[in-house]
Order: structure tokens, then C-alpha cells, then sequence
């Protein structure tokens, strides 16, 4: 039986060794794989977490308090739960410089989607038109990841820029303020449609709304937030699970690895890993390569591979990332009602922004404030604290924020490189990134034009409070890899296969030749199987 | 007073300012064990951060003209970060929901007539603190935390 060792057991890696598994092969899977706790009161919900559990604080801030916002100190609205920052936990090997990017990575077990928003967006044939391949050859990957993760949705006004694919589940149950944003743009649709160029839909996510194996339908408890207790929110982690019950898949879980070496043929020919338990160096003897450590681990690893064994010191060009607008809004026709902490917290609708050609699309995800904690919104307002709980209490369910998605292309001065320094037993991944020229004209464009259609919509957004979030923030990382056609060094084939290495291929973001304004995640996903299936 | 009962005086004087009532055992506790664990943090960092939460801990009237002045000109301050503490921990209690959540049934126009009266309370009390903090602001220094205003 072929064997294939896989790096990462993020969206790619799980998706990439199921797929693998189901046409035969061996898989081996290296990956640091750090675990979150087990749930808290599964069965609870977010209120009776607050009533039922003898240290709720320690639940919902962390027992070091590090769940709490002080002012001053964080330029987000948001932090990451205490309950999720084993996905952000590092490791001591991988240092990072830059002045313009913020990366983030992830050695949980299941990788940064352990703490993603579930948000599931295919590209379309405009946003593949980069690509070496179109839509119809990555939809049976789509459909086929739906089916195995979940994903519900539905065939609305957004379908023209999510292609509807099949495996779709019904949608959840909308809150009352989407709901009231929904029928707002129902009775205004030709105006914004036809003036403003804005869709609005259901947004599509990977939350069960029916039972599916072992997984139950989401119950709307309102603890998304902290992790889903009972995995009606999808993570990769699952599909770990579902692998590791394969007799043909290993687990080598705890090792951080490095670097592949090569034979003189050009070959990889094994993997070193440092034991996260502070051991010696292991080396895992390799058939097939895949790497799918994420955009930035997967290029860390590539270069430091290529000066281990050249000495050179290579640049990777065309460092993509989806630059993120925040703009908050308040609906008065929801002031005075209580917030719905019974339902699904993250978004439920999304808004299509048409472009001058459709790359151009802006994707807007619109979350209704429901059980987020209050504290550093209400710091925020220009007001006493006291004064701050009173308005908060009476406009709680009338607060939301956009999410607005810009898309990204490869340019030659957003680029990663090794900082080798003298005796340093690991090089620094050095990052740079230049923003788009006009970008900030195209931002201004942008938020007007989400003015307009918030107040089409009945709301309005507070002066002062759009947010610009840094680079790096959105976590949608890519194209330092890309597939090409021609054979070029440091891209990869239509199939993913490196032009330089014959049996290493690379199966995440870092292959993407083009960044569209959505979450890349299900197409990480989609394509990872595309990968396993093409593989020979 | 050992440094736990100033604390709890302070997490009561703060409690009566911020949700108009007495804080249970379970907040007090997490309270001191917050200031503890992120005394850092939460500390003064000048002598007029000092002055500020000296003022803050005299009554929940001093503590909301201190608050509203330092929203303004110190927001990074010791009280202000103290007084987000203690809101963290409110909020996280689940005997305190009603008070953080329960919204008025006055309706839009009984939040906007509210609002109205807060607003000029809320004037009145900051044009006090800023002729009595404002001028010892200005000859102590400001506090090293801070950032711009909103």
C-alpha cells in the first residue's frame, strides 16, 4: 500500500487524508496537535452556564482573567475565548518578524478553524478564472466535503456569487433582528439590488441543522462563542476523529516539524520533526509529501527546507490576505426588545457588493449582537459606565456588525523570507506586505456605500466606530506557492504537485493563485480532496 | 485595612455605582482574585491614576463624576480598568442577568426621554469633575496609560 505522510491537520491536512484514505492509500499525519478541554455542562446553555456553573467567570473570562477587555489594551472589539486559546498556542521553534503583518498561526489539533466563524463560501467560475481549473471541476468536491461536514444554506439572492452546490442543508432558525433585516431588504430589494448593487442572503455555514451521525442538530444553547459543546459547529478536528478510526491512518501527534531533506535525485525523502516533549530531532522517512500546514507554515517549512539544503535563502512572492472592514450599526426598530441568547451567534445573512468586473465582489457577513460580552462594547460608548449599562441594556438586541471582505491579489512586494541570522538554531520567518495601491480609496467607497444601504436597511452606523482591521487579521492567508501552469520554480502544478520537488505536494492556501473577498476555508477543503484525487 | 478588605470596600462602592446594588460573595471573591492577577494592569501608574481611584472608592456618586471624567481624559486609567474588571465579572454572573440585560418598558420614545435626562446628568457631572480634576491633571501629568480619546 503507497504511503503519503501529511503535515497539519488543519482544513487541507483532515480533508486531504480522508479523501487519500477513501482511495486506498496509507496516510501518516505530523502535526503538534494541541487539544482543547473537554466541554463544560454540554447540555447547559448560555444563560445557564452564567446561573448553573459554581465559577462562571473562570468559563467565560479565563481563570487568569485574560478573558477581560481593558481599555487601552486591545484596538479589536474582540478577543479570542479562553476556552479556545489552546488554537492559538505556539511553539517555542517558530519565531516571526514583520512591520506591516500580523500573522497568526495555529498548532491546534484541527488547526485555526477550531476557532473559525463556519462561514462556507464557494468560488465562482470569476474568482477561479486565475485558477487552473473552473467551478464544475471543483464542485463534486464541494458537494462532497457539504456531505461530510454539513453545511446549510440555502438558494437565495447570494446564489449568483455562491454557486449553489449540492449537500446543502436547510438554513437555521434566524434571530429576530436578522430577521427584520431580511424583510427590510425584501421589501426594498429593487432599490438596493439595482441602485447599490447589493444582494442579501443567508449566509452559509457549517452547522448542522439536522442530525447527521453522531452529531446533533444545532440546539441554538448561544454558547457558539465558547466552542459549540456539542459539534453541531463543524471543526476539523472531527474529521481527525473519522481518520483515526481508519486502520491505514497514524497519528504523530506532538511533533513541530521543520524541514524535509532530499535525496540527490531531488526527492523527499524524509521529514524532521522536533518533540514538542523536548527530545531529539526525529526523522520520518517519506514516499509522497503533502504539505498543508497552512500558507505561512507550509512556506516556513519550504524555504527553511531549501536553505537546509542548498544554503540558499529563498523569497516567496504574492503573500495574499483579505483586508477586513468592522462597521458596527444599531437598528432603532430593535431598541428596547431583549437580545436572543437562544440562537445561532454567529452571522446569519450575508450581503454581495457588485464591483466593476466580478472579482471586485465584496462579501459582508452581518452578525446581530446576541451573547458576545457586553463589557468592551459598553467601555466603548462616549459615556459613563453606569450611563453605558443603561443604554446597552435597551439596545442590546438592536447592535450589529458587518464584516466586510475585500478580495486580494498575488503582488511581487508582499513577501515571506527566511531571516537566517548567525547560530540561530531556527531561521525567522520574515513577512512583508505592501497593500493594493488604492486601497484605501476603494475602503472609503466601500463604507459609504454600506452607509446607504444600512439606512435602506432601517439602521445606522455610528460616527467613529469603523474598524480597519490589520493585515493578518482575517486569517485567510495564501499564494505564496502558486499553481502555474508552466513549470516555474516555487509554484506548483494545476494538481498541486511541486515543479521542484517530483513527490511533494502541497495541499492548502499557499497554492491559491487569488484571493477572492470570502473565507477560504471550505475551498481549502474542496481542493485538498481535489488533491487526493488527483494524486498518483 | 489588610489590602482584601479595601478591596472588597472598593468592589462594593464600584458594584452600587455601576448595577445599584451589593455585590454577592462569588463577585467580591472573583473581584480581589482579578486585581491580584492582573495587578499590573490594574494599578495606578501616576500619582494623579492614584488620585483618581482614591477619589472613586469615597462613595458610587464620586465614583460615577470620576468615571465620567476619566472616560474622557484618562480612559486607560486605573479606575476605568477596574471598573471594566468588576462589569467582566458582573456580566459573568448569572444572579446579576436582570440588572445587565432586562431592557426598560418604556419603549423608543421612554429611552429617548431617558436618554435626554442622563445626557445633561451626565454634562453636569463632567463639567464638575473637569473643574476640580482638570487642573490637578494638568499640573501632576497625565496618566501614562492612555489613548486617544472617542
Amino acid at each position: 500500500m503507497k504511503r503519503i505522510t501529511v503535515i497539519g491537520s488543519g482544513p487541507s491536512g483532515v480533508h486531504f487524508a480522508r479523501a487519500a484514505l477513501s482511495r486506498g492509500y496509507a496516510v501518516e499525519m505530523i502535526d503538534v496537535g494541541y487539544a482543547p478541554s473537554p466541554p463544560v455542562s454540554p447540555d447547559a446553555t448560555f444563560n445557564e452556564i452564567k446561573t448553573g456553573l459554581d465559577d462562571p467567570a473562570g468559563y467565560l473570562l479565563g481563570t487568569a482573567f485574560e478573558g477581560i477587555l481593558l481599555p487601552g489594551e486591545q484596538e479589536e472589539f474582540y478577543g479570542v475565548p479562553p476556552s479556545k486559546a489552546y488554537a492559538q498556542r505556539q511553539v517555542p521553534w517558530l519565531q516571526t518578524r514583520s512591520r506591516n503583518f500580523a500573522p497568526m498561526f495555529s498548532f491546534a489539533r484541527g488547526g485555526l478553524a477550531e476557532m473559525w466563524t463556519a462561514g462556507c463560501y464557494p468560488f465562482n467560475d470569476a474568482e477561479l478564472t486565475a485558477y487552473p481549473f473552473d467551478y464544475a471541476a471543483l464542485a463534486p468536491y464541494y458537494a462532497d466535503v457539504a456531505g461530510n461536514i454539513g453545511i446549510n444554506g440555502e438558494a437565495d439572492d447570494l446564489a449568483g456569487f455562491l454557486p449553489v452546490h449540492d449537500g446543502l442543508q436547510e438554513p437555521l432558525r434566524l434571530d429576530e433582528h436578522s430577521a427584520l433585516l431580511l424583510n427590510r431588504y425584501a421589501s426594498k430589494r429593487e432599490y438596493l439590488q439595482q441602485i447599490l448593487g447589493c444582494h442579501v442572503g443567508r449566509a452559509r455555514q457549517a452547522v448542522l441543522s439536522r442530525d447527521m451521525g453522531e452529531r446533533k442538530a444545532c440546539r441554538y444553547s448561544g454558547r457558539c462563542i465558547w466552542g459549540c459543546p456539542t459539534d453541531s459547529i463543524y471543526t476539523p478536528s472531527l474529521t481527525l476523529d473519522e481518520c483515526m478510526r481508519s486502520a491505514h491512518f497514524t497519528y504523530h501527534g506532538g511533533y513541530y516539524a521543520t524541514h524535509f531533506s532530499c535525496g540527490d535525485d531531488g526527492q523527499v525523502r524524509a521529514v524532521c520533526a522536533q518533540p514538542l516533549d523536548g527530545g531529539e530531532v526525529r526523522e520520518f522517512p517519506v514516499d509522497t509529501l503533502v504539505l498543508a500546514c497552512g500558507a505561512l507554515g507550509t512556506s516556513k517549512l519550504y524555504l527553511e527546507s531549501v536553505y537546509r539544503q542548498t544554503g540558499e535563502v529563498k523569497v516567496l512572492r504574492g503573500l495574499m490576505d483579505n483586508r477586513q472592514l468592522l462597521v458596527p450599526f444599531l437598528n432603532p426598530g430593535m431598541i428596547g426588545r431583549q437580545y436572543q441568547a437562544d440562537s445561532y451567534q454567529y452571522n446569519q445573512l450575508a450581503i454581495g457588493l457588485t464591483g466593476d468586473t466580478p472579482e471586485d465582489y465584496v462579501h459582508c457577513l452581518v452578525t446581530t449582537l446576541k451573547t458576545a460580552m457586553q463589557h468592551p462594547v459598553i467601555e466603548r460608548f462616549p459615556l459613563d459606565l453606569r450611563t453605558g449599562i443603561h443604554v446597552m441594556r435597551n439596545i442590546h438586541a438592536a447592535l450589529g456588525v458587518v464584516n466586510v471582505n475585500f478580495h486580494d491579489t498575488r503582488r511581487d512586494d508582499c513577501t515571506l523570507t527566511l531571516d537566517v541570522g548567525e547560530g540561530a538554531d531556527s531561521p525567522q520567518l520574515v513577512l512583508d506586505y505592501v497593500p493594493p495601491a488604492g486601497e484605501q480609496e476603494r475602503i472609503k467607497q466601500t463604507v459609504r456605500r454600506l452607509k446607504k444601504i444600512l439606512r435602506q436597511l432601517g439602521c445606522f452606523v455610528p460616527p467613529g466606530m469603523v474598524h480597519t482591521r490589520p493585515m493578518g487579521a482575517s486569517v485567510h492567508y495564501a499564494g505564496t506557492l502558486p499553481m502555474s501552469v508552466e513549470p516555474r520554480p516555487m509554484t506548483v502544478s494545476a494538481e498541486c504537485r511541486s515543479h521542484d520537488f517530483p513527490n511533494l505536494y502541497i495541499a492548502d492556501g499557499a497554492t491559491f493563485p487569488f484571493l477572492p473577498a470570502k473565507n477560504i476555508t471550505f475551498t481549502l477543503m474542496a481542493n485538498a480532496a481535489r488533491v487526493a484525487a488527483c494524486i498518483d | 485595612m489588610t489590602e482584601r478588605a479595601e478591596l472588597l470596600t472598593e468592589c462594593r462602592i464600584f458594584s452600587r455605582y455601576l448595577v445599584d446594588t451589593d455585590p454577592g460573595n462569588y463577585v467580591c471573591d472573583s473581584y480581589v482574585a482579578a486585581v491580584r492577577q492582573l495587578r499590573e494592569s490594574l494599578s495606578p501608574t501616576s500619582s494623579f491614576d492614584r488620585l483618581l481611584l482614591r477619589l472613586a472608592r469615597l462613595h458610587p456618586l464620586i465614583t460615577r463624576s470620576v468615571d465620567v471624567y476619566a472616560r474622557f481624559f484618562a480612559p486607560a486609567s486605573s479606575i476605568r480598568r477596574r471598573l471594566i474588571t468588576l462589569l467582566a465579572i458582573i456580566e459573568s454572573d448569572g444572579t446579576m442577568l436582570d440588572r445587565l440585560e432586562r431592557p426598560d418598558q418604556a419603549g423608543l420614545p421612554g429611552f429617548i426621554g431617558g436618554m435626554l435626562w442622563r445626557s445633561l446628568l451626565l454634562v453636569v457631572l463632567l463639567s464638575i469633575a473637569m473643574l476640580i480634576l482638570l487642573p490637578v491633571q494638568l499640573v501632576t501629568g497625565r496618566p501614562a496609560r492612555g489613548r486617544p480619546q472617542a
